[in-house]
């Protein structure tokens, strides 16, 4: 006996999980890639699956969006969810191994299990399939089931539920109950593309249709793979199944009696979920390579952290000393009511240094220390900076620091740009110092508002302050116009003051800053 | 003083983005009193800028960047004719030796072509500059001496530019030495990419479009600042205030470029004469001669005519031109290719008598001055339309052949930025998701129309929240770049001929059709320039109707008939256009004038001539549709709006329809001169510039004023007037479409069997779809009997006087070779099976199925279900025994096709049926639905229901963004009126579904029915059917 379990348009469950409101409302999923049948709306964006108060509509697989909200105007379209859907197929196979460790991942929402030799086979399959829908249904899943005698019988039993009129959700077809399935649409046998076609161009509508052909004449016509598709219809297939066996998950968590508020119980907690997790990485020769850390509140909120570690290792004293870097300095809005934890595991590390290059002797006081400062400064003020190609001054990127990675190639190339200009260095002010500046238009300048036309006469105010002897300049900069948050505008001069200082002053929003000073 | 050398318009193609009339705006709002436009590889935006400058007081300077093979671009400058020839000449070889759009000059090349030039040494693209940016000093000495050798020492100028970016200084030091050492020049210039600073924006985002990449992964391609904006003297001189030479030696380089497009050197090519005689003397034995065959009895008033117009004709020197179109004329003739000119060539009577027109000006008694007059400076406009396709094409090669080399060309059209490709670019740039773009162009139907659709809301509607980030950005580049040349296109037929290669007049270029070339410039930047074109258009209905006549010819006796023999007072054919049974005509079959024709009732041709006029964006515009036909039957008096115009007005009663009333009414009411009716029709026919039509008038209310016209009187006139400044309508062109109009509605009554073959063999053409026209075939009585590779030809063809066979090219899918093939085969012997076709024609799979599924396959099978089981079965080509087996095969196990299906296959097959319509297969399921025929015998104000196949969906621009809907069933066709807030409510199900189902009050006014949209909804079809429309054209 065989059982598959299906869990119906799964890239709108998917969506259901991120988005509860969506539930019972008219709701299409698109995709780039889904199939359409029109040659004018090639390249855009397709349903692939709709809820049934969409389907009610008319809506179907196929249509572009305009096409699908002409049908209904209050139609939510959403576009595919892919993380949302990897934890959907997660909650399936978890599901499924429930059951039985002999499963196999049949397609797109859709497994098939081995039932023979499980605890409880001796109930009757309906009831089967109930505890498989129920188990899922547990999971925040909507699930069919379908029994049969080999894997395909029960694949297709599931797939002759979507044209059942009542709101079934196991289909049981036992050996010699084949003919069942005779006045079912050929669809839910899922032949392909190819087949479907010229099946429909054929007449063959239903299983029974495709029966009353010969196996022979199909496979003159069609090839091996109409044999295959006529032995499914016959109930006369064999195979076996393709089994999965998911990734082992290093995870543990701790549900408090006692919320807890102060540093030292929690990383006790954390410890002891460290253990076990440790343990289990060993039996599988796997050490730790990156930990994620989620601490629920007391208020509902969740404090969540992940710690990739530079060297992978399985030294529970190393994880909870990285853990405990971070929690010194962390302070919860909210007393902490749950931790839990989960290592991505990695092969322990064998790697021999380059000969040339200085190797971090310990990664893991490394990785202690870098996590040290991103407890002190934050951890977007932690890393290598990287320069983007921009034309906006000083703009930086932090990126993950990496011992040994290549350096900046763009920051040389400015370096040496610079140099050709015959530029001199300009020591940078940080933070930049605020400045009153007086402007007058000694010299007629361009652009078209009054402002523009004035140009620094004197600093007045901070530790430069005093008349300015000469002025070159402005340089204009401006980008990212396109979005308000991001759009940017400045104007620079390059000022000597009566002291022989040379300053870089610069006016953005109306106000005026030094910069730095050259030399 | 300062004069910009060095500006890009949005003619450089993604490297300028502002047009060069703003351009011109702007250099004249800062007084300067020139400006060189320089676009890459091209003097495309120079005739703008001329046109623009001569308005505005600029005088426009003529120069381009060219691309050089090494990828730089050097900027030269046109100072003599001669120099503006090497230019034209240049470009011309290096575009045409490339792909369209591409093309680079080697510098070994400029030798023969620097004569008259000044070049630049550039900007950041230039030579020089790209030399001294990678810090090789060196290189840049070297280009500079190079280009002194090529050009003289006194022919390049140092080009220096201040854009306020750091370490330009530098680069400019650089320059200042090279100049130095070279002892050249400097000017300085500001390489302006756009008129205002707001410009940089379009102008970032076509860096993006010209790099394929969006704003966020830009980077450094974008733009520092917003510097390279056009900059008066002033802030030029601020700019150099430390160094103002290179901003005066600008007037000194401006004023060494002499030549402006004024003085382009084109010339009309002469006419070849005998020796002692003029090109005069020609056209006037010419004229007289075909006067003896259409004015058998010459009188007077014909000769007054004709020598009134010859003198006139050889005053203006216009001789030749008529003589060379009637050599194209007569050419087309020799080929037996149907011919007919139109537009204003109808209103003269030398035109008739040389057979370039079919109107006899003088019967119709139309103005001359509409088509020449004194005062006019520019070339008489002759369109030819000839049948579209092939023949065409041989009559455009003949020109190319006759005024080879070079001598001829399309003119281009310019392409511009609309609605959806401006959305679909800007989005792309601005990296929003694809699908926003698509279901943005949804919105629109499948054609632009002026819509009711704030852009704001249709944004949203596309799924782009009015609280996006980047929505502003959205909203500014779509408004900026709204009209803006995309890419350029050749005229559908405009050709421009020279008595001299046109490559010194202007460059040209390939176009991407092979065999064809095109100038740089379109038909009205030729126009301006005086450059003279020749419209040979195609059209569909004439290559139909040559056609119809052939295919009576070899049909023989009792069919043939000859078109000068039609007679023109037939009843049955304006029984026919009374009755609005007008699918498949020429002009008269829109949903529009089906819903005129009840109301007009044609009963002469003039009739029709005004039945064509009359539904026109103009007419409607001025609310002038009403009036004619009220006055028509008698429901409102005529009424002449003064009573001088009487005699002008009194053939439309009262009502101004025609361009030749509107100009002899401003003759008579404000004495308007030959020239001044000129200046009128232009700037009527002109709808580039609303400055032209406020000048002409207020030069028109003054002369009435002045003649102390009653205001309320001069309030109307103007009204007419102006309501004809969007889309003018002269008589002639009347005139000449309703003489095709006719033949067609003609040919309908009368040749139905040929005609509808005919209209089936020149899709796509007209209004309606094969599917439409095949439902109205069968409604006259025709059978339409579908494809067969037994009896099919590759073509449709006539079986019988009351039968045609869809031809093999009516499959979609089945190639031209794979038809060709059938029809030689077969006859060479019949197909004695199926197995026979297959072993013959040796079609490959995908080309069978199609066959069979579509009942072409059903003369050698049992039935289609039955061909499409036996196509399958794998034969061994080779193995004869094989193909012997199969045919002893037993019947297929499937079983034959419902008739919905087969409705379904010959949707997907043919795009058409030759069964039951689509809506015969639901009529039981939906009681509810009035037929399009019951309709008829409803009540007015009565509540309907009507349904079908969409088969026109119309929203013309004057209709105020109503529209009309064309539902057509196995009845025929029902028309509803949808108005605009309807419109908005439905407008996705309007413009997505196929089939609709229509609540709404039945109209019955003046044997016109039609209903008055309440609700719509789609009409759920049980069977898919991939049906095409006319929409919103």
């Amino acid at each position: 006996m065989y059982a598959c379990l299906q869990l119906p348009h799964p890239r709108l469950q998917a969506i259901w999980r991120d988005r509860p409101g969506d539930r019972y409302q008219p709701v299409a999923v698109l995709d780039d890639e889904a199939d359409g049948t029109n040659r004018r709306d090639r390249g855009k964006a397709r349903v692939c699956e709709c809820s049934p108060e969409a389907a009610e509509f008319g809506i179907h697989p196929g249509m572009t969006a305009s096409q699908a909200r002409a049908r209904c105007g209050d139609l939510l379209l959403r576009e595919r969810a892919p993380a949302a859907e990897g934890r959907l197929r997660e909650e399936l196979l978890a599901g499924a191994e429930r059951f039985t460790a002999d499963f196999e991942e049949t397609g797109p929402g859709l497994v098939t299990l081995d039932m023979a030799g499980i605890a409880g086979v001796e109930r009757r399959p309906q009831e089967i399939g109930t505890a498989l829908v129920g188990e899922l249904e547990e999971r925040g899943c909507v699930a069919r089931a379908g029994l049969g005698a080999n894997p395909d019988l029960a694949r297709v039993a599931v797939r002759s539920l979507a044209w059942r009129r009542d709101a079934a959700e196991v289909e049981v077809v036992i050996r010699g109950e084949e003919a069942r399935l005779d006045p079912l649409p050929l669809e839910v046998l899922d032949p392909g593309p190819d087949h479907r076609e010229l099946f429909s161009l054929w007449g063959v509508e239903t299983v029974a249709d495709l029966k009353r052909l010969r196996r022979a004449d199909l496979v003159e016509r069609l090839g091996k793979d109409s044999a295959e598709l006529w032995d499914l219809a016959m109930g006369r297939t064999r195979r076996l199944l393709r089994l999965v066996r998911p990734a082992p998950r290093f995870e543990a968590e701790a549900s408090l009696e006692w919320a807890i508020e102060a540093v030292e119980p929690l990383l006790f907690t954390i410890r002891r979920l460290l253990e076990t997790i440790v343990a289990r990485l060993s039996g599988h020769y796997l050490v730790a390579g990156e930990i994620a850390l989620r601490l629920d509140l007391v208020n509902g909120r969740k404090h969540r952290r992940r710690f990739r570690l530079p060297e992978p290792g399985a030294d529970v004293d190393l994880l909870a000393s990285l853990l405990h870097t971070h929690l010194a300095d962390f302070r919860a809005e909210a007393a902490i009511e749950g931790v839990h934890l989960e290592v991505v595991p990695a092969r322990a590390g064998r790697h021999q240094f380059d000969l040339f290059a200085a190797g971090v002797r310990d990664p893991n006081q490394l990785a202690e220390t870098v996590a040290r400062l991103e407890a002190l400064l934050g951890p977007d003020r932690v890393g290598t900076p990287h320069v983007p190609a921009t034309h906006r001054p000083g703009a930086v990127r932090m990126e993950r620091f990496s011992p040994g990675g290549e350096p900046d190639v763009r920051i040389r190339e400015v370096g040496q740009e610079a140099l050709s200009l015959g530029g001199l260095p300009l020591r940078r002010l940080r933070p930049r110092l605020a400045v009153s500046v007086r402007c007058g238009n000694r010299v007629s300048y361009f652009g078209d508002r009054a402002k523009d036309r004035e140009r620094p006469l004197e600093i007045d105010s901070g530790p430069l302050r005093g008349r300015i002897e000469e002025v070159a300049g402005p340089w204009r900069l401006s980008g990212d116009w396109w979005e308000k948050k991001l759009r940017w505008c400045r104007e620079e001069w390059d000022a000597r003051l009566g002291a022989g200082v040379l300053c870089r002053l610069v006016r953005e929003g109306g106000d005026w800053y030094v910069e730095g000073v050259y030399g | 003083m300062y004069i910009e050398l060095h500006a890009s318009s949005a003619f450089s193609f993604l490297r300028g983005s502002s047009p060069p009339e703003e351009l011109v705006r702007c250099a004249a709002d800062r007084e300067m009193p020139a400006l060189a436009v320089l676009d890459r590889d091209g003097v495309y935006g120079s005739a703008r800028v001329h046109h623009a400058g001569r308005e505005k007081g600029v005088r426009g300077l003529v120069g381009a960047e060219i691309t050089m093979s090494d990828g730089t671009a050097l900027p030269v400058l046109v100072a003599s004719r001669t120099g503006y020839r090497n230019l034209c000449q240049l470009i011309t070889r290096m575009k045409l030796r490339s792909e369209k759009g591409e093309g680079r000059a080697g510098w070994d090349e400029w030798e023969p072509f620097v004569e008259g030039l000044i070049c630049l040494t550039g900007d950041e693209d230039g030579p020089v500059r790209r030399h001294l940016e990678n810090g090789d000093r060196e290189g840049a000495l070297r280009t500079v001496r190079q280009l002194v050798r090529l050009f003289g020492r006194e022919n390049v100028r140092i080009e220096v530019q201040r854009h306020l970016r750091r370490g330009e200084r530098w680069i400019e030091r650089c320059l200042r030495d090279l100049a130095e050492a070279e002892k050249l020049e400097v000017v300085a210039t500001n390489g302006v990419r756009y008129a205002e600073r707001k410009g940089r924006l379009l102008q970032d985002a076509f860096t993006c479009l010209r790099h394929h990449t969006h704003l966020d992964a830009a980077g450094l391609l974008l733009e520092s600042n917003s510097e390279r904006h056009l900059k008066s003297a002033a802030e030029m001189s601020s700019l150099f205030a430390d160094w103002p030479e290179p901003v005066t030696n600008t007037i000194a380089v401006a004023e060494r470029l002499e030549f402006t497009l004024e003085d382009l050197g084109y010339a009309f090519p002469r006419y070849p004469v005998g020796e002692g005689e003029t090109m005069s003397d020609v056209l006037r034995r010419e004229t007289y001669a075909g006067a003896a065959e259409r004015y058998p009895d010459l009188t007077r008033r014909v000769r007054d005519q004709l020598e009134h117009e010859l003198a006139l004709i050889g005053k203006l020197g216009f001789c030749g031109y008529f003589l060379i179109v009637k050599d194209i004329v007569d050419f087309a003739r020799s080929q037996s290719i149907l011919v007919q000119g139109r537009g204003s060539a109808a209103n003269s009577a030398v035109c008739y008598c040389l057979g370039i027109t079919a109107v006899d000006a003088i019967k119709q008694e139309l103005l001359f001055e509409r088509f020449l007059s004194e005062g006019r400076n520019s070339w008489p406009d002759i369109d030819l339309d000839f049948p579209s396709g092939d023949r065409r094409e041989q009559v455009i090669q003949e020109v190319y052949r006759k005024y080879a080399p070079r001598g001829a060309a399309m003119t281009a059209n310019v392409i511009t930025y609309r609605g959806r490709s401006a959305m679909r670019e800007m989005s792309k740039v601005l990296n929003l998701p694809e699908d926003v773009a698509g279901r943005f162009s949804d919105l629109f139907g499948h054609g632009d129309f002026p819509h009711t659709l704030e852009l704001e809301e249709q944004l949203s509607q596309a799924g782009l929240p009015r609280s996006h980030p980047r929505r502003d950005a959205l909203t500014g580049l779509l408004g900026a770049v709204h009209g803006l040349p995309r890419h350029l296109g050749q005229h559908s037929g405009g050709m421009v001929i020279s008595d001299r290669p046109l490559d010194t007049v202007v460059p040209l270029e390939n176009a991407s059709m092979p065999g064809r070339v095109v100038v740089q410039w379109d038909k009205d930047d030729c126009e301006d320039l005086g450059i003279i074109k020749v419209d040979l258009l195609g059209l569909g209905m004439m290559a139909a109707i040559q056609d119809t006549v052939q295919l009576c010819r070899q049909r023989g006796a009792g069919r043939e008939f000859d078109l000068h023999t039609i007679p023109q007072d037939d009843p049955a054919t304006y029984r026919m256009m009374q009755e609005a049974d007008t699918i498949g005509v020429f002009q008269i079959e829109s949903r529009a004038q089906q819903a005129t024709l009840p109301r007009m009732k044609p009963t002469t041709f003039y009739d029709l001539c005004i039945e064509v006029a009359i539904i026109r964006p103009g007419p409607i515009v001025g609310g002038m549709v009403h009036p004619y036909i009220n006055r028509r039957h008698g429901r409102e008096p005529v009424d002449y709006i003064h009573p001088s115009f009487e005699p002008v007005l009194k053939r439309t009663l009262g009502v101004p329809l025609f361009q030749e009333q509107v100009l002899q009414m401003a003759m008579i009411i404000a004495d308007f001169t030959g020239s001044e009716a000129e200046e009128l029709r232009r700037a009527i026919s002109f709808n580039r510039s609303k400055e032209r039509m406020n000048k002409v008038m207020a030069k028109l209310r003054a002369a009435m004023q002045k003649k102390e016209v009653d205001p309320e009187v001069q309030d109307r006139i103007e009204k007419s007037i102006c309501s004809f400044a969007l889309y003018g309508f002269p008589e002639s062109h009347a005139i000449s479409f309703a003489l095709l109009a006719y033949v067609s509605v003609w040919l309908k009554v009368h040749r139905p069997a040929e005609f509808y073959t005919a209209l089936l063999n020149n899709q796509p053409m007209g209004f309606y779809s094969p599917a439409t026209l095949v439902k109205d075939a069968e409604r006259h009585g025709i059978s339409v009997r579908p494809v067969s590779v037994v009896t099919s030809e590759e073509m449709t063809i006539v079986e019988a006087d009351d039968a045609i066979r869809l031809g093999l090219r009516q499959v979609r899918g089945l190639d031209r070779s794979a038809a060709e093939r059938i029809v030689m085969e077969r006859a060479s012997q019949p197909w004695t099976s199926l197995t026979d076709f297959l072993r013959r024609t040796g079609i490959d799979r995908d080309q069978r199925r199609i066959l069979a599924s579509t009942g072409a396959l059903d003369g050698l099978s049992e039935h289609r279900r039955d061909a499409l089981w036996r196509i399958e079965s794998c034969l061994d080509e080779d193995d004869l025994f094989s193909w012997a087996a199969e045919e002893e095969r037993e019947a297929s196990p499937l079983p034959a096709m419902t008739s919905a299906e087969r409705l379904r296959s010959d949707y997907r097959g043919l795009g058409l049926t030759t069964e039951r319509h689509p809506m015969a297969h639901i009529r039981n399921d939906v009681p509810e639905i009035r037929t399009a025929e019951d309709l008829k015998r409803g009540k007015h104000g009565d509540e309907v229901i009507i349904g079908g196949l969409v088969i026109c969906r119309q929203r013309p621009g004057s209709a105020k963004g109503h529209l009309f809907i064309s539902l057509e069933d196995e009845t025929g066709i029902a028309n509803a009126f949808v108005p605009a807030p309807l419109f908005e409510q439905f407008r996705l199900t309007i413009t997505q579904e196929a089939f609709l189902k229509i609540r709404g009050n039945l109209q019955q006014v003046d044997d016109v029915t039609s209903v008055y949209t309440r609700f719509i909804e789609p009409l759920p079809f049980v069977t898919a059917v991939e049906t095409e429309s006319h929409d919103f054209h």
